[in-house]
């Protein structure tokens, strides 16, 4: 099944005296249980597409479909369906501080409608299954950079989501904590078989990717 | 935020807590020590005792009137002891062996026999005066002949009682003398200068009407006037202050208001990147926005709530101490009084609530504004 269809999506920004154009008619198809990986340099697009794509921001032009669906229109139905098939990865954790561990990863849980006591009994077992089962009662200062990452990608699978999006998810942890997230996100596509876009920077994890693209001049170009 | 609610609230709760301790204070005193109806003769001058007895027959059997008795009235000077103060001189006819102020007699006898006085509580203080003292009471006309030729009448009069009602103006000029005393000064024997009618308290409002309607029955040689004629206008007068008093201060709960959008504006901006993540996660705008509303709303009704709790706490204690007083010939009454009306509390809370909860929407309409990209991506 096509997980994500993209069809020339076009988008532009105004600057003080010109507009720049961001993406210049992206397509785009990705079978489901794939992970791509959207490399390029920076200020090139590549976290603009991937927030078109997880319908954080909309096209100027073009046609997007997600689980062979068209987009919904209204504000509360986009809602329902970005927390119950989509997850999302930031460059910065966006853990809140004044939660733990587990009770941030049961966020989305929540928002879905969830009890509290099964959201936080789902958050605690799914930290557990990432390593981080003496780490549920901590609050994010307590924790370290990649712990920190660990927590906010178990957050985005709590819905168990069709598709995960992850913007530069290890831009902000050092080489090692980075290889380790991005390890952990490829055990878990290929058990669950949930499909992954990512957007990074790092070259070397570009290996990890069943398909690897780059986004340069607003074309998104397939480079293996 | 919230103690500019409940400073504010608490200004405006205390201030229309004391107004209307003011209001039904000086209502009540003035609507109790005064008549309702007074009844005289349209050609201002003394009635006979007879013309009572009509009176008396018309409103036998008007159950709107509690009470009704004669009086003889008159404007003199009290002296003593070089000290000279312009008073009112009263007889009252007694009902039943009472009289009507005896409620207001709060030092010694309060039915004075020949050759003594009930003087106002004040009076007797500026003249230096108490019980058993001795005042000189001259009447201001010369109406005695002698042999020196003609001057005005007076008499040494005893105090045997002090009248103190709390309406100051009474309270500072009121004599009241044995009715042969007053007639002596006044010479006006067998004469009276007004029926005064007392109305239940349910009745207050039908004053005007009953005095035309006993005007109308009593013909031209008398005149009726109802209490509201005399003063329906300083009463509307202090209603419209204390109204006035709620509207400036509601500007100081507005001021709060101001408080309110700005601390929710801070706090909207600290915690963006929670209110970002959430969007991302799924929560709609409407579902961040009323979370806010409810924990905000809850927070500023305690707060409005706390505000009328510490004005009642402040408009007591500004009623029990003892450093200030009002000044009773400025305001007709000489101490602060405290009415928690239930009706006003409810206003203060409706007003008060309403300014703060629109406080509270105006910027939680900003959320929509969010930009979210831009806080996920960078903050």
């Amino acid at each position: 099944m096509l997980c994500i269809e993209a069809k020339g999506l076009k988008k532009e920004y105004a600057d003080v005296d010109q507009v720049i154009r961001v993406l210049n008619g992206i397509d785009l198809k990705v079978e489901s249980g794939e992970m791509i990986c959207i490399s390029g340099q920076s200020g090139c697009g590549k976290s603009t597409l991937l927030h078109i794509l997880g319908l954080l921001d909309t096209p100027d032009e073009g046609e997007l479909k997600l689980l062979d669906k068209a987009i919904p229109k209204s504000d509360k139905e986009m809602a329902l369906f970005r927390n119950q098939a989509i997850g999302f990865v930031f460059q910065f954790h966006h853990l809140i501080e004044d939660l733990t561990a587990s009770e941030n990863v049961a966020i989305p849980a929540m928002i879905g409608g969830m009890k509290p006591s099964k959201a936080l009994s789902l958050a605690t077992k799914l930290l557990s299954e990432i390593g981080l089962s003496e780490r549920t009662k901590h609050y994010p200062n307590q924790l370290s950079g990649g712990e920190q990452q660990r927590v906010a990608l178990a957050r985005a699978l709590v819905n168990q989501p069709s598709i995960v999006f992850a913007d530069e998810p290890t831009g902000n942890l050092d080489p090692a904590h980075g290889l380790e997230v991005f390890s952990l996100m490829k055990s878990l596509n290929e058990q669950s078989g949930q499909t992954f876009v990512i957007v990074t920077h790092d070259q070397r994890l570009t290996n990890f990717a069943t398909t690897n693209y780059i986004l340069q001049d607003g074309i998104l170009i397939a480079s293996n | 935020m919230v103690l500019g609610i409940v400073i504010s609230v608490g200004i405006l709760s205390a201030g229309m807590n004391l107004f209307e301790g003011y209001e039904t204070t000086l209502r009540s005193l003035l609507l109790d020590s005064i008549a309702h109806i007074n009844v005289q003769s349209s050609y201002m001058s003394y009635m006979n005792e007879d013309d009572t007895l009509i009176i008396k027959r018309l409103i036998a059997d008007n159950k709107d009137i509690v009470s009704s008795y004669w009086t003889l009235s008159s404007g003199v000077i009290a002296m003593h002891d070089g000290h000279v103060r312009g008073s009112q001189l009263r007889a009252y006819e007694e009902i039943n062996g009472v009289l009507p102020y005896k409620k207001y007699v709060s030092t010694g006898k309060s039915t004075p026999s020949n050759g003594q006085i009930i003087v106002g509580h004040y009076l007797a203080r500026d003249l230096g005066l108490d019980i058993g003292d001795s005042l000189t009471v001259m009447y201001p006309q010369i109406n005695r002949l002698s042999a020196m030729g003609l001057y005005p009448s007076s008499k040494d009069l005893q105090i045997v009682g002090l009248y103190r009602s709390g309406y100051y103006e009474l309270d500072r000029s009121l004599i009241i003398a044995h009715k042969s005393d007053a007639d002596a000064l006044l010479s006006t024997a067998s004469k009276i200068s007004a029926y005064e009618i007392k109305l239940k308290p349910q009745s207050l409002d039908k004053a005007d009407h009953l005095a035309k309607s006993l005007e109308q029955q009593l013909g031209v040689r008398y005149l009726a006037v109802s209490w509201m004629q005399y003063n329906q206008g300083l009463l509307s007068l202090i209603t419209m202050e204390k109204w006035l008093l709620f509207i400036v201060f509601s500007f100081l709960v507005m001021i709060a208001g101001l408080n309110v959008i700005s601390t929710i504006s801070t706090v909207m901006y600290d915690a963006n990147s929670e209110i970002a993540l959430l969007l991302a996660c799924g929560a709609t705008h409407k579902a961040i926005g009323s979370l806010l509303n409810l924990r905000i709303a809850v927070v500023c009704i305690f707060s409005v709530v706390s505000g009328q709790l510490l004005g009642a706490l402040v408009s007591w204690m500004v009623v029990k101490q003892s450093f200030y007083h009002l000044k009773g010939d400025v305001y007709f009454i000489d101490r602060l009084t405290l009415h928690i009306s239930i009706q006003n509390q409810f206003i203060i809370f409706a007003c008060a609530a309403v300014i703060v909860l629109m406080c509270i929407k105006f910027p939680l309409s900003q959320l929509r504004k969010l930009n979210v990209i831009q806080i996920l991506r960078y903050r």
